[in-house]
């Protein structure tokens, strides 16, 4: 069973159509990448996952729930970050992983040993008595990213989790998802870095204009040109669509 | 204690505006009507004591109380309105909100949470605006309250209570406004149009002068209010928070 499956995706804002028919699961012990461009629909189809939006169409199933029937003891299972990090400028870094632990079920009597695992885990012990308010941007993604992993998720969630971590925190980042595949749990992590997610990922899915248009072998040579050209053959099909005379008219 | 509940008032502990707000409203009111009534008693022609002869309705604790019941009704609501605009606007304008999606709590957990605290927090203060008040009045000599001088600190504890219940729907603008402005805006209008249904006569109906207008009773030339009337309060309040708490169920993240 995947422990999130994504079937027939669609969703508009407003006339603007962000996500149409993504189909995308994540099984455990893989990390699944999706990389596009900015704007591409990697946050839009996240937040559908998480039940942050309801979509126009499709399903999405946590574990086999669907998410809209999901309980406590389904999201409880779940981590993520989205958007910004779960730290509260006038808590502590371990206040703020004591909260998210808590409102993630850990319950009372282990909630102390779980922070204390995770600041030793996201190397956050310096900071650990400091107000989150006062961090700097990067140490404060490693508290959101510390707050997702807090309760030991078995799904992971993370939009752009690199953004503003230095490079031994993008190492160590790299390290705790590779750990989480290796005990069996699954990633979902959106990018727009080919390199980084070619050393981590299992597969890597490209979204472009709101739709999966494809995978990428993560292994496999230039990354790069693989990913532009598969941009480009879905940007030239569009067009084709659109404009199927003129295209007639040239041949 | 569930883990909604602990982690709001973990938040709320460690809150700098609600120990503002708490500090204010516990001793600025009291000390303001006792400065009111100072400037009435001194006597003379000066602008400051006409202007508090006219506000109060009498000499000592019936000047003094009838002081405080003015002040708390607006101090009251303003002040409980920005900690409850406060605690819901910051998770939209801080980005909180988006971590509170996809958890073992739900948001509606969390909003009842918010909201009970809240409440319990305003009741708590008022007792202490009203306690702060008692002392003060002691200390600067005004002497032992008459009986029916006791039962004007009664009203002005109910009072005290009915402005936080009040300020509650403050809570639902923040949400639909995603953000502190709109409670900002939604506070401004309950307080004006508390102050112009007093104006207009209809004090005695619109729920959010009720409270002030039962509190200051006849002695300040209000109309008489019967003390069942005041359950328009905790009807506005419970309505507004069922709203917030189905909003925050069903409201997506944008």
């Amino acid at each position: 069973m995947s422990a999130l499956e994504l079937r027939r995706l669609s969703h508009r804002f407003r006339d603007l159509p962000v996500l149409g028919g993504v189909d995308l699961q994540v099984a455990p012990g893989e990390v699944h990448a999706l990389i596009g461009f900015n704007g591409a629909g990697k946050s839009t189809l996240m937040r559908a996952a998480l039940g942050m939006l309801r979509p126009d169409d499709g399903t999405v199933r946590l574990f086999g729930v669907p998410v809209a029937d999901a309980d406590a003891d389904v999201w409880s299972r779940v981590g993520h970050f989205i958007d910004t990090p779960f730290a509260y400028p006038e808590l502590t870094v371990r206040e703020n992983l004591w909260a998210a632990a808590r409102l993630h079920g850990v319950p009372s009597s282990r909630v102390g040993p779980t922070v204390d695992h995770v600041v030793a885990a996201l190397e956050l012990a310096p900071w650990a008595r400091r107000r989150a308010g006062t961090l700097s941007l990067g140490n404060r993604q490693r508290v959101g990213l510390a707050s997702a992993l807090a309760h030991r998720p078995r799904l992971l969630v993370l939009d752009e989790p690199t953004n503003a971590l230095d490079p031994s925190g993008v190492a160590l980042l790299r390290e705790l998802l590779l750990g989480v595949a290796r005990d069996g749990g699954a990633v979902l992590v959106s990018s727009h870095h080919l390199d980084e997610v070619a050393r981590i990922a299992d597969r890597v899915s490209v979204i472009h204009a709101g739709a999966i248009v494809g995978e990428l072998d993560p292994h496999g040579v230039d990354l790069e040109r693989a990913f532009f050209r598969m941009v480009h053959a879905a940007d030239q099909a569009a067009r084709d669509v659109a404009e199927p005379h003129s295209k007639e008219a040239v041949t | 204690m569930s883990p909604a509940y602990d982690v709001e008032v973990l938040k709320l502990r460690r809150s700098r505006v609600v120990l503002v707000a708490t500090l204010a409203l516990a001793l600025v009111p009291a000390a303001m009507a006792r400065g009111f009534l100072a400037a009435a008693e001194r006597g003379g022609n000066d602008p400051a004591t006409l202007k508090a002869q006219a506000m109060l309705p009498g000499d000592g604790w019936t000047g003094y109380l009838g002081g405080l019941v003015q002040i708390y009704a607006t101090a009251g609501v303003l002040g409980v309105g920005i900690v409850v605009g406060w605690c819901f606007g910051r998770e939209y304008a801080d980005r909180t909100v988006v971590s509170l999606y996809a958890s073992a709590t739900p948001r509606y957990a969390v909003t009842r949470a918010k909201l009970v605290l809240l409440t319990l927090w305003a009741t708590g203060v008022g007792l202490a605006a009203v306690s702060f008040t008692g002392l003060l009045g002691l200390a600067t000599g005004l002497g032992m309250p008459s009986d029916g001088e006791r039962q004007t600190v009664a009203r002005v504890l109910v009072l005290a209570v009915m402005s936080g219940l009040l300020a509650l729907p403050v809570a639902l603008a923040a949400s639909i406004g995603r953000g502190y402005l709109a409670a900002v805006g939604a506070l401004l209008v309950l307080v004006v149009l508390a102050q112009v249904a007093t104006i207009v006569s209809a004090g005695g109906w619109w729920p959010w002068s009720v409270p002030a207008v039962w509190a200051m009773g006849d002695q300040a030339g209000m109309p008489a209010v019967p003390p069942a009337r005041l359950l328009v309060v905790p009807a506005v309040a419970l309505a507004a928070s069922a709203v917030t708490v189905r909003w925050w169920r069903h409201a997506e993240v944008v």
